[in-house]
């Protein structure tokens, strides 16, 4: 944890405690992640931050680059926290139809992954499709049938 | 002999019957016989005929050829005929008669006459009969296939019986059938699947109280495809599922209160009984011993297991006890399901053990034959709760019966072992009103001289991890070609190139089966055409898991998944090959290496990942992605037939390569 100035409005400046998070997207010429780090408020719940790491990740890198977010544009996910697992139920064009290759899936739930279980108190992250735990995504081939580690992606 | 008379009397009556659509009988010395090698496959499974013929185009066989008897014999049908004489019988395994007469175009299925394309003559002292025609009339569908004919058992209809207390759906069949059941508690869906037949698409009406209506499906490939019942049942409805006393069909029970589930002719009926509010009920089976002739309707388990090994590949004989023969289970749930309590109770002439389970499990059992006749079960993934017991039972046939914590590791199995002092029948199978009981009954009964020797099943408990689908024993000559996608999944699609993923799967897939065949390989395929494996209107588990259900039920030695890659720019290319189990890493290595020699893209090397299909086929298993969509220089390869043929020939080089090719 570690305090930044924020500059907010000049007359009335803010010092916030912050969190460090960490959200791995992928590199557009290969299958690599990118870590990119972000500061969150530290009033934020284990949950709340867990949500607000997904919800970064999906909202694509925050600059311009190579560098890729994998999830189809119009992915919605909802996340909750229930001891070390990570639920994260997917909606949006995701949950009807996934038209990727094994690559691209496989990369997409490893960054989902490894952003998650980067915070604090996650080890595990559960992927359900529209409320429903499933063994794919719709047109998939990942499997999703069980809780995913670090260990899932691990050669 | 007394019967001849009545026989030649019946086929008199035939003539007369059915003369009016006969024509001349075809005199024998006039009838273009050629030999013919064509493969027949049954379920899945290849038939051999010694003595396979055609004529103008259509398959014949004689009477006599062991191949023909293997084919009845899978169907539970048995054939009347003696040498020189001109009629042939076939009862059916539901009690129906087939009759075929020499010379005469007219075919009877249960007195009704239909019309032969060609009739049955001899050939010297062999007696051929055309094929097709007789297959159809044992209740199985028949399509050429690739030079050859796939005869799939069909089912024959669905219907409804609605009385005061209680609705009956009918599922009738003319063999023997073995099904899967599975209770959406949410949905208040009764889902029977019945892989391996095929049906006709329709809606039975139900009359609402008891249940809306039954929706019946086909999907899978044409070779192996599964018959689906859906049925959609009314809020508060509970449900038993029953085999027909004739042995081939099945009774679904649907009522308000448990009393009205049981038929009457079941003297203790003992049916999987599942409360929709609490249920998620599920039970497999493959093969289990023959109800004898002594009880025609089976009392312990109505959801019941096939008497006869059809569907799965044919089991192996039983091993000494020393050795199970581990290949038919596997993968234990991950977590023991522990075994909390042992109780035995003597009935009149059985006596029936009830296991109280924690967790799913599968399980298979063998029985020796006479003169030993012992039988034991192995529950996988099991452990006992307590010593090991000696199981009491006062029955006089029973002279010893024990539980035991056979193995702890690598997986922990309990066996029940039984030796009895004449031979028994044994049903393993859910217990009645509960849904965390395995129930074993033994009957004083010897069960039928061709009854299987071997089988395996899984129970399901609430709330727990199912166990795998169980598997026949490994075929070493079969080969699983999953093409990946199909039907309304389409995969990745480059609409600059007009390419498809689930076209070129199929595409490179067929061409690899091609190749593995001239190699001398048997080759299964998850699916054929442009369709779904599992049923189209199922979710995503169902569609990946019945591509592993092919191929663990074939008993596939290998699987090979195909697919094409796409990535999200034009960046990546060539060829991956993925592997989940460690243990498959050598076998991803040689077909990447083979296929990216013949092919010629950029070797994207052998990659660990966490996908479904090679994750839960019971067999080494990889998939294939042959090259990228999404890349210009490999999209282009991909429009030429001759650069597909190039990765087929990779593909089925590097399973020989790695394999050292098919054992016979």
């Amino acid at each position: 944890m570690w305090a930044l100035l924020l500059g907010g409005c000049a007359r009335h400046p803010q010092v916030l405690e912050t969190h460090q998070i960490t959200v791995y997207y992928c590199k557009g010429g290969s299958q690599a992640l990118v870590p990119l780090r972000f500061a969150v408020a530290s009033k934020l719940n284990d949950q709340q931050l867990a949500a607000f790491a997904v919800n970064q990740l999906l909202a694509g890198p925050s600059v311009l680059g190579n560098d890729v977010v994998l999830f189809p544009a119009g992915t919605r996910a909802d996340v909750a926290l229930t001891g070390d697992t990570a639920t994260v139920d997917l909606r949006g064009p995701i949950a009807d139809n996934f038209h990727g290759g094994t690559s691209e899936e496989t990369a997409m739930f490893k960054s989902l992954t490894y952003t998650l279980t980067g915070l604090p108190n996650v080890e595990r992250v559960q992927v359900l499709v529209k409320g429903q735990r499933v063994a794919a995504l719709p047109g998939g081939q990942f499997a999703l049938d069980e809780p995913l580690t670090r260990d899932t992606f691990a050669q | 002999m007394t019967g001849a008379p009545a026989r030649v009397a019946v086929a008199g009556a035939l003539f007369a019957l059915v003369g009016w659509f006969s024509s001349p009988p075809a005199l024998a010395l006039n009838v273009a016989l050629t030999s013919s090698a064509a493969p027949v496959y049954v379920a899945g499974r290849q038939i051999h005929f010694d003595r396979l013929g055609s004529v103008a185009g259509e398959p014949v066989a004689a009477v006599a050829d062991p191949g023909l008897r293997d084919l009845l014999d899978a169907l539970g049908a048995k054939m009347t005929w003696q040498p020189g004489t001109r009629f042939v019988a076939v009862t059916r395994a539901d009690g129906k008669i087939v009759t075929l007469t020499v010379g005469s175009y007219a075919m009877t299925v249960d007195g009704a006459a239909t019309e032969l394309p060609l009739a049955p003559f001899y050939r010297g002292a062999d007696l051929y009969v055309p094929l097709r025609p007789m297959v159809q009339a044992l209740g199985l569908d028949a399509r050429q296939f690739r030079g050859g004919y796939v005869f799939v058992p069909h089912i024959l209809s669905v219907s409804r019986k609605i009385g005061l207390a209680r609705t009956i759906v009918q599922i009738d069949a003319a063999v023997p059938i073995a099904w899967h059941a599975a209770f959406n508690a949410r949905r208040r869906t009764l889902t029977l699947s019945f892989p391996g037949f095929s049906a006709d698409a329709s809606e039975v009406p139900l009359g609402k109280r008891d249940a809306v209506q039954a929706i019946v499906r086909q999907s899978g490939p044409p070779g192996f495809p599964t018959a689906t019942v859906a049925i959609q049942l009314s809020a508060g409805t509970k449900f038993a599922a029953h085999r027909m006393g004739s042995g081939v069909g099945v009774d679904v029970v649907l009522a308000k209160n448990e009393a009205a589930l049981r038929l009457k002719e079941a003297a203790s009926p003992k049916p999987i009984v599942a409360a929709p509010a609490n249920a998620a009920a599920r039970f497999t089976s493959e093969s289990a011993p023959t109800p004898s002739a002594a009880s025609p309707v089976p009392t312990a388990q109505p959801i019941e297991v096939s008497p006869a090994p059809l569907l799965s590949a044919p089991l192996t004989p039983a091993p000494l006890p020393s050795a199970p023969r581990s290949s038919a289970i596997v993968g234990p749930s991950p977590q023991p399901a522990k075994i909390t309590s042992v109780q035995v109770n003597d009935l009149s002439s059985a006596t029936r053990i009830t296991l109280t389970l924690t967790g799913s499990v599968s399980f298979e059992w063998h029985r020796l034959d006479q003169p030993d006749n012992r039988y034991w079960i192995d529950i996988h993934g099991a452990t006992l709760v307590g010593p090991a017991q000696n199981l009491a039972s006062k029955l006089p046939f029973i002279t010893d019966m024990q539980i035991t914590q056979h193995q702890v590791t690598p997986e922990a199995i309990v066996r029940v072992a039984i030796t009895p002092s004449q031979p028994i029948d044994v049903q393993v199978g859910p217990v009645e009103g509960s849904l965390d009981q395995l129930g074993i009954e033994i009957e004083n009964a010897p069960p039928p001289s061709d009854a299987p020797r071997a089988g395996v099943g899984s129970i399901a408990i609430a709330g727990t991890p199912s166990p795998r689908v169980s598997a026949a024993a490994t075929q070493p000559d079969l080969i699983a070609i999953d093409p990946g996608h199909g039907g309304n999944d389409p995969g990745a699609i480059n609409s600059g190139y007009g390419l498809v993923e689930k076209q070129l799967t199929l595409q490179l897939s067929r061409a690899v089966k091609a190749r593995l065949e001239r190699l001398g390989w048997r080759v299964v395929m998850t699916r054929d055409g442009d369709n779904e494996v599992g049923d189209p209107s199922g979710d995503d588990r169902q569609e990946l898991q019945a591509r592993c259900d092919v191929a663990n039920a074939a008993g596939a030695r290998f699987f090979v998944s195909i697919h094409m890659n796409s990535w999200v720019s034009s960046a990546l290319s060539g060829t991956t090959t993925y592997y989940w189990r460690r243990s498959d890493r050598a076998f991803a290595q040689a077909v990447e290496t083979a296929t990216v020699a013949s092919g010629g893209l950029a070797n994207d090397g052998v990659q660990r990942d966490d996908l479904y299909v090679i994750k839960h086929t019971n067999m080494p298993a990889v998939l294939v992605e042959a090259a990228f969509l999404s890349n210009p220089h490999d999209a282009k390869l991909l429009e030429q037939p001759s650069f597909v043929a190039k990765l087929a020939d990779g593909i089925a080089g590097g399973i020989t390569n790695y394999s050292g090719g098919p054992q016979h």
